[in-house]
């Protein structure tokens, strides 16, 4: 990132292919499509309009989705809507079931219906919640870092984390979590 | 448990590989291609372009100072043929000959040659070596548009009836925003409402069971109409899309 904000072109090229999935994916599942381009590009717009800002002591990857998150965050207040802190699993919110108890006979669960069944739900789950998720697993942060980007305390994207997980593991399909399907 | 959540990574990991479409790729790479650009080349890049866009626009100028009065002498030479002495009229005929040939093609015939032919021989002699497609088709274009813009009621008699039929059938609506507290949809729909738009509340569930209350307005009959409401909500500070009905 500082090769790119001394006027190295390649170096933000590099940057650009190793987080353009994982930034995108981070949008694409908090909102649609179209709205995920907008603030994709927005992010990237003000990464490159701020280059000169950018301090050395903080990983590019947080720095990066702290912009995001902002972003994210700001689009919703527009919206209307503040981001939903569900810190406690179980409280009333949106509670989806996607796991059909009985499939019966003809309709096996197979890899695809996980798969699907697995999006479906982080796209369900209370906003924060899924950050911290995405945060994770899209891109690839250790606990402090998404604290850092999400502007929270260490244990609260512990909890948020681990909330999240304990979400997915009990509304996805039981056969889905057995390594063999 | 723990396995379970490495699972649960895999799985998600193997689900999610969507990526940004070449276009967004190449707007941003775009985008940062040009803050280095910018700050390395300033001093001359940036002036040359503008220059040469300005020389180039002049020249084309006098180009079509050059063509364009020829043309329309061309147009206005009598025939031989009986022709009214307006122009347009005369004009307005030659289409609706286009439109309908079999009825009466024989003024047409003896009138392209003078439009087409003259203006090349004309535009060679001015400007040798030069395309001589433009100026023809300009010539042509010409004869149409006129009398599309001075006779649009000959326009719709000559057009087919059903685009007409269907573009009035078009509702369109703009959301004005999507809640899951209804409440608030309700608020936001009494705000346009006062406003003296025309706004309903309607819910929507999505493919993973959440409920949303869209507010919607609308129903514009125009695209433009739609178009320009929407304009003006985006100005109260709603973030607007339009919805396709």
């Amino acid at each position: 990132m500082l090769r790119y904000a001394a006027g190295d072109l390649e170096a933000f090229q590099r940057l650009y292919a190793l987080h353009r999935g994982g930034l995108y994916r981070y949008f694409l599942r908090q909102t649609n499509r179209a709205v995920a381009e907008e603030l994709f590009q927005d992010v990237w717009a003000r990464l490159i309009q701020h280059r000169k800002r950018y301090r050395p002591d903080a990983s590019f990857k947080t720095w990066l989705y702290t912009l995001a998150h902002n972003r994210l965050v700001d689009h919703w207040r527009r919206e209307g809507r503040r981001a939903i802190d569900q810190s406690e699993p179980g409280e009333a919110g949106r509670d989806i079931e996607f796991a059909d108890p009985d499939p019966g006979p003809q309709r096996r669960i197979d890899l695809r219906d996980c798969l699907e069944q697995l999006l479906q739900l982080v796209t369900a789950l209370p906003d924060l919640q899924r950050q911290a998720f995405l945060l994770r697993h899209e891109a690839g942060m250790t606990l402090a870092q998404i604290a850092e980007a999400m502007n929270s305390g260490a244990e609260t994207a512990k909890s948020r984390l681990r909330y999240a997980m304990d979400r997915l593991r009990s509304a996805i399909a039981k056969e889905c979590l057995e390594s063999e399907t | 448990m723990s396995e379970h959540d490495d699972r649960l990574a895999e799985l998600y990991k193997q689900s999610s590989q969507e990526t940004p479409s070449a276009q967004v790729d190449r707007a941003v790479l775009d985008r940062a291609r040009k803050s280095v650009h910018r700050k390395l080349y300033a001093p001359f890049g940036a002036n040359w372009l503008v220059r040469g866009a300005t020389v180039g626009v002049m020249v084309l100028g006098v180009l079509l100072v050059l063509t364009l009065p020829e043309q329309e002498s061309y147009l206005d030479v009598p025939q031989d043929v009986p022709r009214p002495s307006s122009v347009d009229s005369d004009l307005k005929e030659e289409r609706m000959e286009i439109e309908e040939p079999g009825i009466d093609a024989a003024p047409l015939k003896r009138k392209q040659p003078a439009t087409q032919e003259a203006p090349r021989l004309d535009f060679h002699e001015l400007l040798p070596g030069l395309e001589v497609e433009v100026p023809e088709e300009k010539a042509r274009s010409r004869m149409q548009q006129a009398p599309l813009a001075d006779e649009p009621a000959s326009k719709s008699l000559a057009a087919p009836a059903l685009p007409a039929a269907e573009k009035q059938a078009v509702s369109h609506y703009i959301q004005a925003g999507s809640f899951q507290n209804e409440q608030r949809a309700i608020d936001l729909r009494n705000r346009l409402t006062g406003l003296g738009y025309r706004a309903s509340v309607a819910a929507v569930t999505l493919a993973d069971g959440a409920v949303y209350y869209r507010v919607r307005v609308g129903p514009y009959q125009q695209e433009a109409d739609a178009a320009a409401a929407r304009q003006q909500l985006d100005t109260l500070g709603l973030e607007t899309r339009p919805l396709p009905e």
